[in-house]
Formats: C-alpha cells, structure tokens, sequence
C-alpha cells in the first residue's frame, strides 16, 4: 500500500464530540509506521468515496437518521463488505451501523445494518471510562469519555470491543462496543484514536495487509491516560478488576 | 410596580451563592427570581434600548465594546461577568433600575426568550460555530435563530456577519439586516450550505454557494487597515473611523466594526462612538495583560476548536510567546484542543500549567511539538519563549476553569 486513504465521514451531520481528532491521529500512527496517508472530510452526499479506513462519530442520537441517509449515497457499505475498507465509528456512528435504532419517541429507522445488533435511547449519563485491558484484541486499559445517551443490544454472535467503568455513575462494568472484522465501533468518545494508540493501531492493522512494525512511544500520551485513568480507579466502588489495571492503589485515609 | 418579593429571594440566593463560592452568584439568583415570576426579564428589562450580542465566539469581547459606545450617550446596564442566559440577565437587570441603555451578552440557544422579553433595537450574530459541552446541535441553534428572525420587533435591525454564511442564513427573515465584515477563522462547521446542503466555495471574496447563488454580502461596515500606529481604520457607509482596541489579534477590529454598527444604529454619532470604543482597556479581565515575573500576560479563554485555532494563528502573527493553561472540568475538558493546528508552532517549547498539563502535553506530542509542564503557572508565563517581531506579551491560551482560576491569582496579586 502506497498511501493510505482515510475519510472523515458527514461529520457535520451529528453533535459535535471531539472524534474529528482521530483521522489525524490514525494518518500519524500510519506515518510512524512509514505509510502515507491522505486525509479528507466528506461532507455532501453522494460522493463516491474510495477510502481504504472511514471514520464516524458524533454523540448520542441526535442526526443519526441524517447520517445513515447520507451514508447510504456512498459505497462505503459495498466497499466494507467486499473487504476494500474498514471502518470505525463512535457512538451516534456506531448507532448508524446497526441494524435499527430507535430515538426518544419510541419510533424505530433502519440503520446501515453493517452490525448485528439494535440500538435505543439511554439514560444520557455523561462519565469519564477506562477500559479493562483486552489481550486477545492487544489493547490495554483505555480511557475515553461516554454520554450513554444510547444503549445497545448486541444479536448472538456479535463481540463487544472491551468492558467499561465509569467515574460518576460507579456502575461496575459495562460492556462497550462492537469488534469485528471490518467494522470497530466503540461508544468511547473524545480523540479515543490519539489518546489509546493501540486502539488506533488495531484499526490500522485491519486496513493494512504487511506486518506492521512497532511504533516509537508516545512518553506525554501515556502519561495523560495513566493520569485520568488513575481518576477513574480512585472512585469509591473499584470492582476487582480495576487490579488488572497495574495502578497505585489509593490510600486509605485515618 | 416591580415585583419586589420576587427580586428580594433571588438577591438572597444570589448573595448565598456567592458566599458559597458558586460563581459570580447572579445565576442562582436569577434562576430562583424567574421561576417565581417568568415575565420578571420584561417588567425589569423593557423599558430600555437594548443591544443584545449573541453568538458561539467572541460575546463577551463584543459585548463590552458595545457598551462602551453606548456610554457615549448615557448609562448602560450589562452583564460583564458573562451571566448569559435569561435567569443570569434578570439579576443583571434587576440590579440596575435606572439606566435606561443596555448592552447584553446572549448566550445563543436562549435568544427567543430574551428577545421577547426585551424587544431590543439591535441583535447582533457573531457566529455559529458547533458547541462541544451541551450536546446542542448546530442544526438547533441555527433553527432557533430562524425562528427569532421571524419574531424580531418591526423596527429592529440584526447586525449579521458577512464572513458566515451559518449566521447570514439564520437572519435571512429579519425586518433588516446590516451586513459586517465579521471574518471567519475556522470554516468546517459551515462547509455545507444550510439552505440547499451544497458544499461552499471558499475565495478571496468569501464564501458562495454553488447551489441557490448565496455568497457573501458586501459588507456595510469593513475592517481596512491597521495603521502603523497600532490602531485600526474601519470603512463605513458615512466615511471611516479610526479606532484603537486593547485585544490581540482579529478580534480588535471586528469587535470595534460591530460596536461602531451598534452606536450608529441606536442613534449615536460615529465619532464619539469610535473614542468611546478606543477608551475601553478591560474586557473581564479577559485581555488585562497581567503583569507576571516582569512579564506582561494576555489571558484567552478557549472553548472550542474555532477558539484555539484563533489563539494559535494570534501566536504565529505576532510572534508572541504562547503558554497553555488547562484545569479539569469534566469528561472533555480538553477534547477541542485535539483539533486545533498545534502544529503551526513547531520549533518552540510551549510551558504548560494547570491540572490537565498531561493532556495538553500529549496533544503537543502527536502535533510534534515540544512542551515542558510548571506547576506553577507564573514560571510557565516567565519560561515563554518569542518567536520572530515578537512585543514580547505572553498568550496565556485558558480553558475555562483555567481562566477563571488564573484571572482571580494575577488579579489578586496585583492588589
Ligand atoms: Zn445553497
């Protein structure tokens, strides 16, 4: 592979989430690697977009419809399928991916159908997650944020990306996400892709046929995820998993 | 008659809430006044000339530029402390009975209810720029403009900027809008045409649309020149006007266009307008340049891409040496500074201060710039290094707890 294609996909349809951060941050992991990449932003529909990675984003249900709409005047599900692209895409792009949605008012739209699984309204709480490590995928324990303004209903067969804990809610764990093939999805919003490289190296990975090298490290960004990872440990009800994480546990005071 | 129980619980709370540490107090104050009386923002609001200022970016600049050109004629209410939705402007008003101008900062997705509150004699639209911390699409905003356009008072005029087309749509349906040279730092929030959703064209004449034939107006009022003496020459339809603004950057002359468009339109001679305008040296402390360590240090607050993009391009400018300083508040308290061009000052080390230094040094690695974390933010702003015809003045690019929290350090320290 020459050079890499990476669209950015109607962003202007969803909210805005911070996800436009992540083509940057895949075209530099691409680069570390010595591969080429060029980006572009497709904003108008039927475009015929010949990209090898398509990114979309964009926070809880609102343009969803828009979205798949505009999606669907593109060949992005042919070129998916056929194995010419992947493509990896954050909460409301995730919900255009499944197989239907439903908004607030009960009413159901069909989604690109490119993941199993339904998605319906959540309970909207806004939280700071870290992961728990996924070995098998390579991934370590990341962080990112999560509106939860949407929930989904995986179908048999469908794996979820990695497990999730958040700071406010204190819930124990969720699971987060879709992994398969072709198609990564996630609910971890904000520049997910620079802040856990790992992640953007396991997209880059499903685009890529060569055996990718290893990067250099990336010291500050480490830093910053132990740091809000670290925030997300010290909550009050750390369920025993947050031990897998390898981090200083907080003290007890008295 | 005021209703003066309703004013008096709200003045409480507002006091409470201060003592409390809660912020500038006028929000819980209002907030408590308007649920005991909703037409409390007409009967404390309507019997003055107003001027209310909205937009994603740059209200608070604006706004009080506006009312300096106001004073030139008499006594001015406004909500310099930035209390921008109706709760927050009640208290405000409440607080000044007599003074029978207002300039007001709107906060964009609350403009109807204020508008019809106060009927003012000018709105102006700054921008619309997507916002990253209430979940508010674009889209929304921009349908709640259309609809305060098709209710706006019959003799009001809506002073619109030419550079955005988003902003110039959103007014189409105003009994008369003015056109200003407003610019537009940041084009990807309004890359499609809202009106027929072709892509825009982007020139040195502005922006146009393929598809329905809108492009940009000709601006009534335009940003000329800069003089050599610092002050900057604005062309309007009765001549121009030299004004002098203590803001970096573009910000200046488009904040001085829009308030010499306001004098004028509410009945003030242009003139007095411009040295009324170039009197103002404050703007909430926003652009005070603070001396630190012998250091003179501009604070910007940020709070979208658009914003950081506009701090940066500032920085390169002018040469200036560039310092960041991000709190935490919350989830994405720096996810707008991943989008911004970091790149552009590749070649310096940028000091970082606050308690997301972590994050700010990470954006800074993948845009291959270097950074060094302070922890304490006077040696961040004494580290700062110049970049070339640099005046030596510090940027201090905030987000908003760490403007806020920096603003009250320096402010204190010079006492
Ligand atoms: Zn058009």
């Amino acid at each position: 592979m020459t050079e890499l294609a990476i669209a950015t996909m109607f962003p202007l349809a969803t909210v805005a989430a911070g996800d436009e951060a992540n083509a940057t941050a895949l075209a530099r992991r691409a680069q570390l690697r010595g591969i080429q990449a060029r980006l572009s932003t497709v904003n108008t529909p039927g475009a015929e977009v010949a990209a090898d990675i398509y990114l979309l984003g964009g926070d809880g249900l609102s343009g969803v419809s828009d979205l798949v709409a505009r999606l669907r005047g593109t060949d992005l599900k042919e070129r998916v399928l056929s194995g010419r692209a992947v493509v990896f895409a954050v909460d409301a792009g995730m919900a255009a991916l499944c197989r239907s949605w439903r908004d607030v008012s009960g009413e159901r739209s069909h989604g690109l159908g490119l993941i199993d699984a339904d998605v319906h309204t959540g309970h909207g709480d806004l939280e700071t997650v870290a992961t728990i490590p996924e070995t098998g995928l390579g991934l370590p324990a990341m962080v990112g944020w999560r509106s939860d303004a949407l929930f989904i209903s995986r179908r048999p067969g469908v794996r979820p990306l990695c497990a999730v804990r958040g700071v406010k809610t204190g819930s124990p764990w969720a699971l987060d996400g879709v992994v398969a093939d072709r198609v990564i999805a996630t609910q971890l919003h904000g520049p997910v892709l620079a802040l856990n490289p790992e992640l953007a190296d396991l997209v880059l990975r499903r685009a890529i046929d060569a055996q990718m090298s290893d990067a250099a490290p990336a010291p500050h960004t480490e830093e910053a995820r132990a740091r809000r990872i670290a925030e997300v440990a010290a909550t009050k009800r750390s369920p025993p998993w947050i031990e897998h994480l390898g981090l200083p546990r907080r003290r007890r005071k008295g | 008659m005021l209703p003066t129980a309703a004013l008096t619980a709200g003045r409480f709370a507002s006091s409470l809430s201060q003592f409390l540490g809660k912020g500038s107090g006028e929000v819980i104050g209002g907030r408590l006044a308007l649920r005991i009386d909703p037409q409390l923002l007409a009967r404390v609001g309507r019997t003055r000339r107003s001027v209310l200022v909205t937009g994603t970016n740059g209200k608070s600049t604006v706004t009080a530029l506006v009312a300096a050109a106001l004073r030139a004629r008499g006594r001015v209410v406004t909500n310099a402390t930035g209390a921008n939705m109706p709760d927050g402007i009640v208290t405000v008003m409440a607080s000044d009975r007599t003074s029978e101008l207002a300039a007001i900062e709107v906060d964009e997705v609350y403009l109807r209810p204020v508008v019809d509150a106060l009927e003012p004699q000018v709105i102006i639209a700054l921008n619309a720029f997507r916002e990253y911390t209430r979940g508010v699409s674009l889209a929304a905003t921009l349908e709640h403009w259309r609809d305060v356009a098709d209710h706006l008072p019959s003799d009001s005029v809506v002073l619109a900027n030419a550079d955005d087309p988003l902003t110039m749509w959103a007014f189409e349906g105003a009994p008369r809008v003015v056109a200003v040279e407003g610019a537009l730092g940041w084009h990807g929030d309004a890359a499609l045409c809202p009106a027929c959703g072709r892509e825009h064209q982007w020139s040195a004449d502005g922006w146009s649309c393929p598809g329905c034939g809108r492009r940009r107006p000709d601006p009534a009022w335009r940003i000329e020149t800069q003089l050599a003496d610092g002050t900057w020459l604005i062309e309007h339809p009765l001549g121009s006007e030299a004004v002098r603004v203590a803001v970096p950057g573009r910000t200046a002359p488009i904040g001085a266009a829009f308030a010499l468009a306001a004098g004028v339109e509410m009945g003030i001679d242009v003139r007095a307008t411009a040295e009324a305008i170039s009197r103002v040296v404050d703007v909430d402390g926003r652009y005070f340049p603070f001396p630190v360590r012998g250091r003179s240090a501009r604070l910007l607050m940020l709070k979208n891409p658009a914003g950081w993009t506009e701090a940066i391009d500032v920085a390169v400018t002018s040469g200036s040496p560039f310092v960041i300083a991000v709190d935490p508040f919350g989830p994405k308290d720096t996810t707008t500074m991943w989008e911004a061009p970091f790149r552009r000052l590749s070649g310096r080390s940028l000091p970082v201060t606050g308690g997301r230094a972590a994050d700010a040094l990470a954006v800074l690695e993948a845009s291959q710039v270097d950074g060094a974390e302070f922890p304490d933010a006077s040696d961040a702003i004494a580290a700062a290094t110049a970049g070339e015809g640099s005046t030596g003045e510090v940027i201090v690019a905030c987000n908003y707890p760490a403007f806020r929290r920096l603003s009250k350090q320096f402010r204190a320290s010079m006492q």
